[in-house]
């Protein structure tokens, strides 16, 4: 007994009280304070135009519908797959909830729910073919997001939608400003809330995290991980979808152009999340910080006159930077 | 030593994040000794090897091989790891030329068939003549691979160095194949090569090594030589306390109850063939064979993880057929697996996620996950299980081979299983954890669960299990129960000798 109460004060005893984990206490919260950093040092660069509303409301305003992109996204990479077909998917929701109003007239709640319904099944579509056939998600789902791409091409011939939609109200679910916030910011808040409760506060949030960190365990554990995978697909068309509905009521038409333009953003903002709050873990809190981070950079590097391709630089760095930190934390905690 | 030792380790430490886990190492090895590592799981041994190689720098003190201070990839030393360190999808002979490089010809082509012969000539001269140098690693059986591994550190040894180390090269080994490898390193010892065998198993240990090391809590505690010492001795400085053997009472042996809990007929696989067998509530069941004979795909198709191609299945009264272990699990069938790392558990994942995956809904409680309820669970579960460090959030992949083990055994029994598989419940755990790993089945044997534990180790069988099943190419070939479940008959029903064994076929 007395051999084996020594070992453990040896294997961590001593370092219990200064490290709750395998971490140090400060890490999950190091892109709060690259953040804060990040403000003060554009309010002393640019104190005339960053510190102020106008410059706030660009970064709320870019925010919103690459938020919602990244919600959808964030699912299906919880769950140990990708799914890069996603903005696409928001494209053909947007578009297909304009046609059915603007060709078809129909009212708009139901085009809306047809078109989030037909995005669903979009990502069901992927989840199956990755479940069933084995590819590589990545793979597949690229090959969906050109095929997808193309289609809305070929379909809209590069014309945006805009005749025959309800534009009045349209105005009323996006032009409102409650406590001077664009409504479209609360769309983002109440779809990122749901996605954490169910990610991290619901046994399926927990089993899509089983499944992601190691399907072959889940199975053995008695998780049906082709089932969960198929609902995490089927989750992120549908957040997809959302998103395309909410992109068509800040646009007040149906543009063919936005969705593909937010892969590359939407999965850089997605990875990032690892590096904060849940080390590691994709997760919708490290989401939202990230967006912040992005967006508070970019738009501070256009007010100091950076050059144009200078927010990729800092895009593609922080998402470098941060996820080696993280993995050489991990490693040295070892 | 009477000549300069091949290894000369003086005064070794080592902190590894604030932990002191070499204390002050003293070791030598000679030529042409084959020198045995003991200690528990965290007694060192990895952090050791782990300087020996160069994977970590060490804090003070120093390490000489052959009278030379140790060089980074100078390839003083050869090693055979723990896990082999093979490229499942190359060849044989791909994978004993990546440590010395391949030969290749006058247009830097690679000179395929001489490696492939080179290959074939140094299995044969490890009596492995049967391995095809082209063979994918992916399709060698356990035993193969490891002879391959050993090859490809005994040709770093041509290339210069003379001390091999070796981690406990028999972990996924058969008992019955291990006098083979046995006779590969007395092979090499003879021409003069010194070695570093690391092991759990005091048994193997004293028929192959001239010294021993005990090693414990990062001291090393004692060298013995072999001939001067006995196996309790061992395992007495390893414990640190007189090891209390086995954890049966002799009561026990041989009961059996009427009521049979699962029950198969002719049940056949892609492997196995017409299995038929019954178990009875309270019972402990062994199942043992050679590599290749089928007790993990009988364990697999019995727990839904592969499809049983034919025959039938009863749990408790009921026919069953479980294809997906969801189904198995929800029907009160737990399964400890053999591939830990593989499929046994989330590493990422902290130690409490890997004891509640099995069933997340319980702490769901009006529409929340309730972490203190399901902390508070794991925190009784790693105290019962005497789970070292006892912090359920700490990453599962921190903690060492026992007591990830003991924490996937309470995984299971925290569901009451009417049924539990352990395949092989007792590779890379230490002999601590192994006595809490064996009194848990045997508890859950004792509150009316039937147990199945599949295992090499026939000692160990001999000492936890009421009956043992000996599989043989896919069949259950021998049943020998009570006073006939002896170490020795099941050795020898495994290999088919014919004994006085009850033969079924």
């Amino acid at each position: 007994m007395t051999s084996q109460t020594t070992l453990s004060t040896q294997l961590g005893g001593a370092t219990r009280q200064k490290k709750p984990d395998w971490m140090t206490p400060a890490a999950p919260y190091g892109m709060v304070f690259l953040l804060i950093a990040e403000l003060i040092f554009f309010t002393v660069m640019a104190p005339e135009t960053f510190a102020t509303r106008a410059s706030f409301n660009v970064v709320v305003s870019n925010s919103a519908i690459l938020g919602l992109i990244v919600m959808a996204l964030l699912v299906s990479l919880i769950a140990g797959e990708i799914d890069a077909s996603l903005p696409a998917v928001l494209t053909v929701a947007s578009l297909s909830a304009a046609a059915l109003m603007s060709h078809l007239g129909w009212p708009l709640v139901p085009a809306v729910m047809a078109s989030i319904l037909v995005a669903s099944c979009i990502g069901l579509c992927n989840g199956l073919l990755v479940v069933k056939f084995r590819v590589p998600s990545l793979i597949t789902t690229l090959g969906t997001f050109t095929i997808l791409t193309a289609a809305i091409t070929g379909l809209a011939s590069g014309r945006v939608i805009e005749a025959g939609l309800p534009k009045e109200t349209l105005k009323l679910l996006s032009k409102p400003k409650p406590l001077g916030l664009p409504l479209t910011l609360y769309y983002l808040m109440i779809v990122a809330v749901i996605v954490w409760y169910v990610t991290e506060h619901t046994p399926l949030g927990r089993q899509w995290k089983a499944i992601g960190s190691s399907a072959p365990a889940a199975r053995m554990a008695g998780i049906r991980s082709d089932r969960l995978k198929l609902q995490a697909f089927a989750a992120g068309g549908f957040l997809a979808g959302i998103a395309g509905t909410v992109q068509l009521f800040k646009a007040r038409l149906g543009s063919p152009n936005v969705g593909p333009d937010l892969l590359f953003p939407g999965l850089t903002t997605a990875f990032l999340s690892a590096a904060a709050f849940r080390l590691g873990t994709y997760n919708v809190r490290g989401a939202i910080l990230s967006i912040a981070v992005i967006q508070f950079g970019i738009t501070g590097l256009i007010l100091i006159c950076a050059p144009y391709w200078m927010d990729q630089i800092f895009t593609g760095s922080a998402l470098i930077l941060s996820l080696a930190i993280v993995r050489v934390m991990r490693r040295s905690s070892q | 030593m009477n000549q300069n030792p091949l290894l000369s380790v003086v005064d070794l430490h080592k902190t590894l994040i604030g932990n002191h886990i070499l204390q002050g190492i003293n070791l030598t090895v000679a030529q042409a000794e084959i020198h045995a590592l003991m200690g528990g799981n965290g007694a060192g041994k990895s952090t050791l090897i782990k300087c020996l190689s160069g994977y970590w720098s060490i804090d003070k003190g120093s390490i000489k091989v052959n009278g030379a201070a140790l060089q980074l990839g100078a390839k003083q030393i050869a090693f055979v790891q723990q896990d082999l360190g093979l490229i499942q999808s190359l060849s044989v002979a791909e994978n004993i030329s990546l440590g010395v490089g391949y030969q290749t010809g006058s247009f830097g082509n690679i000179r395929w068939r001489e490696m492939n012969a080179a290959a074939a000539d140094l299995l044969a001269g490890l009596g492995h003549s049967g391995i095809d140098p082209r063979a994918e690693i992916g399709r060698l059986n356990l035993v193969q691979r490891t002879a391959v591994a050993i090859a490809r550190a005994t040709q770093g040894l041509k290339v210069g160095a003379k001390l091999l180390v070796l981690d406990e090269p028999t972990a996924a080994l058969p008992s019955t194949e291990i006098g083979a490898l046995f006779e590969t390193l007395e092979r090499l010892r003879a021409t003069g090569i010194g070695m570093i065998y690391v092991s759990h198993h005091p048994s193997e240990v004293f028929r192959l090594c001239d010294r021993i090391s005990v090693l414990r809590e990062g001291k090393l505690i004692a060298t013995k030589n072999t001939k001067e010492t006995s196996e309790a001795q061992i395992v007495e400085l390893m414990l640190g306390r007189t090891l209390q053997k086995t954890v049966k009472t002799p009561g026990q042996k041989g009961q059996q109850t009427a009521a049979p809990v699962l029950s198969l007929t002719g049940v056949c696989g892609q492997k196995i063939k017409d299995i038929t067998l019954t178990i009875g509530k309270g019972e402990v069941v062994g199942l043992t064979g050679l590599q290749g004979s089928g007790c993990t795909e009988l364990a697999e198709i019995i727990f839904g993880a592969q499809s049983c191609e034919a025959g039938k299945m009863v749990l408790d009264g009921q026919p069953v057929v479980f294809a997906h272990p969801a189904e198995a699990v929800a029907a009160g069938v737990g399964m400890v697996t053999e591939d830990r790392h593989g499929n046994g558990s989330f590493a990422e994942a902290s130690l409490g996620e890997n004891i509640t995956a099995t069933d997340l809904r319980r702490f769901f409680r009006n529409g929340w996950m309730t972490g203190t309820a399901e902390a508070a669970e794991v925190d009784g579960l790693v105290a019962d299980f005497k789970v070292q460090p006892p912090h359920g959030q700490r990453r599962f992949s921190s903690f060492s081979g026992g007591n990830q083990q003991k924490a996937i055994l309470a995984k299971w029994m925290r569901l009451n299983p009417r049924l539990l598989i352990c395949d092989q419940p007792d590779i890379g755990v230490d002999i601590g954890s192994k006595n809490v790993i064996y009194a848990a089945l045997r508890d859950a044997a004792a509150k009316g669960a039937a147990v199945i534990v599949i295992s090499n180790q026939h000692d160990d069988l001999e000492a936890i299990c009421d009956r043992v099943l000996v599989m043989r190419a896919g069949r259950i070939v021998a049943e020998l129960s009570g006073a006939d479940a002896t170490e020795h008959k099941i050795s020898l029903a495994t290999i088919g000798t014919q004994v006085q064994v009850k033969e079924l076929t």
